[in-house]
């Protein structure tokens, strides 16, 4: 599956006037609820950085025709549908769910499911500004791009594929471990079934706990600063607008 | 693919363990105006590892170059890409005979969302494993905590100054042309501390205002912002 770098002009415009900066910050640190760390274990380490619209146009298009045109490896297509499934499946949760903002009271009660929007369209700006459809959509991004990697190398060894390395498929590449930590101090850990038939479970838990602790010392110091740097600018601008 | 190296400073103070070598900010020139922030790398080997776990151990801090600091609170604020969804992506290296590997990824996400990826071979090495995360972690735990800055004051003790040395060089010889017309003008003289006290709010509104116009002014650019960004720990609120 090729990625080609589109930088679309609309998704990635700089806003810069002051209101933009604090309002887009508003915004985030409005939405958040809680901290989560997911820990995955890769066949490889890509540098691929996350660009919510091209994540989700790549995954838009994925279908079997499509993965059979571009010749994927035939072990790697069910995944591949995978990942399209569940970004469909966060999709129609949104619409149905009544505290979303996406809320749909029509989508509710309607028994067919609704379609993913088309990433050419306008309105897709709505969906990807979405904080609960962004986390989803940034995990299926990490595990596209495995999957990416993987299918590369089978190509480059098309002649040595063995049951080995499809067995292997199933192994890595995954989210092993989950834990949500809400701001109202609910914590939750969710386990990949995998996990428990993996032979370095242990170390795997480990390397998650540690992650996990340090996540939480990290987001603080980022927050810290976003937080002090909104108090230093908009202190000037409350003294400004009560002049 | 840009990379900037920092180079090698020495230690200012004795809690501090110097570490920009093997740090590394990775960005893109996609024009001559736009830059893209790719994450930021740690390459670590036997020796620095050991220098991590040391420090740790004492509890010291890391001291981080004012340019590479700059450029992380830079993109920590200013990387629109997407509006803020990207994250800060921390990538380590580790040196194997010629070769560095990348063995761990982390991305933070000002969301509280956090993702961190292994390497898959390198769970075949249980203790090395646990030690490069450990130190990865503590690498991305001093560099965003080091974000948010230790004021100074200076920039408070350079207003009281400047409106110090004002009042001496206009005030003080207008009182004494006054009190040689009559003496009782030199009453004036109670007033002289009120006078440097409204002139130090002001040259502070004057200092604030000029910082936020250099942050988000009309003429604000990538390199005005982190020229701002670097003023942040010698200015007060």
């Amino acid at each position: 599956m090729t990625s080609q770098r589109n930088s679309k002009g609309k998704s990635s415009r700089a806003p810069k006037s002051f209101d933009n900066w604090i309002n887009s910050w508003d915004k985030l640190l409005g939405e958040t609820t809680a901290l989560e760390v997911n820990t995955m274990v890769v066949e490889h380490i890509t540098g691929e950085k996350f660009i919510a619209w091209e994540t989700y146009r790549e995954l838009y298009m994925i279908s079997r025709k499509d993965l059979q045109n571009q010749g994927v490896h035939e072990s790697l297509r069910d995944r591949y549908l995978e990942l399209r499934t569940n970004i469909e499946r966060e999709y129609v949760s949104l619409l149905r769910d009544p505290n979303s903002e996406l809320y749909d009271s029509e989508q509710a009660r309607n028994d067919t499911k609704p379609r993913l929007p088309d990433p050419t369209q306008t309105t897709i700006q709505t969906l990807l500004r979405n904080a609960r459809f962004l986390r989803c959509l940034r995990k299926l991004g990490e595990l596209k791009a495995a999957l990416d990697h993987r299918n590369q190398a089978f190509k480059e060894k098309e002649s040595e594929t063995s049951d080995q390395v499809s067995h292997k498929a199933v192994k890595t590449d995954l989210i092993y471990a989950q834990t949500v930590m809400q701001l109202d101090s609910d914590i939750i850990n969710r386990y990949s079934q995998e996990i428990f038939d993996h032979s370095h479970k242990e170390l795997i838990l480990q390397i998650h706990r540690e992650g996990v602790q340090a996540a939480g010392v990290q987001w603080r110091g980022l927050l810290g600063f976003i937080v002090d740097m909104i108090e230093r600018v908009g202190k000037r601008n409350t003294s400004n607008s009560t002049s | 693919m840009q990379h900037l190296r920092f180079r090698k400073r020495r230690q200012h103070k004795s809690s501090r363990v110097n570490l920009d070598s093997c740090i590394q900010l990775v960005t893109e020139n996609i024009t001559r105006q736009r830059v893209a922030f790719h994450g930021i790398r740690f390459y670590l080997n036997r020796e620095t590892i050991s220098q991590i776990q040391q420090a740790k151990a004492n509890g010291d801090r890391i001291h981080i170059s004012r340019p590479l600091l700059a450029d992380l609170r830079y993109y920590a604020l200013f990387d629109w890409e997407n509006n803020l969804q990207s994250g800060l992506t921390f990538s380590t290296y580790y040196q194997r005979g010629k070769t560095s590997q990348a063995l761990i990824r982390s991305i933070m996400f000002p969301d509280g969302d956090a993702i961190q990826q292994v390497r898959s071979d390198s769970l075949q090495r249980p203790q090395l494993a646990l030690t490069l995360i450990s130190a990865h972690h503590w690498l991305v735990e001093q560099l965003l905590r080091e974000l948010r800055p230790h004021s100074s004051g200076s920039w408070h003790r350079l207003a009281w100054v400047l409106s110090a040395l004002i009042v001496a060089v206009v005030a003080l010889p207008l009182l004494g042309w006054l009190a040689s017309i009559h003496p009782l003008w030199l009453l004036l003289i109670l007033l002289i501390p009120v006078a440097i006290w409204l002139l130090q709010v002001g040259i502070r509104g004057l200092l604030h205002g000029l910082w936020h116009q250099i942050l988000f002014g009309r003429f604000s650019r990538r390199r005005t912002r982190k020229l701002a960004l670097r003023m942040l720990g010698w200015m007060e609120l």
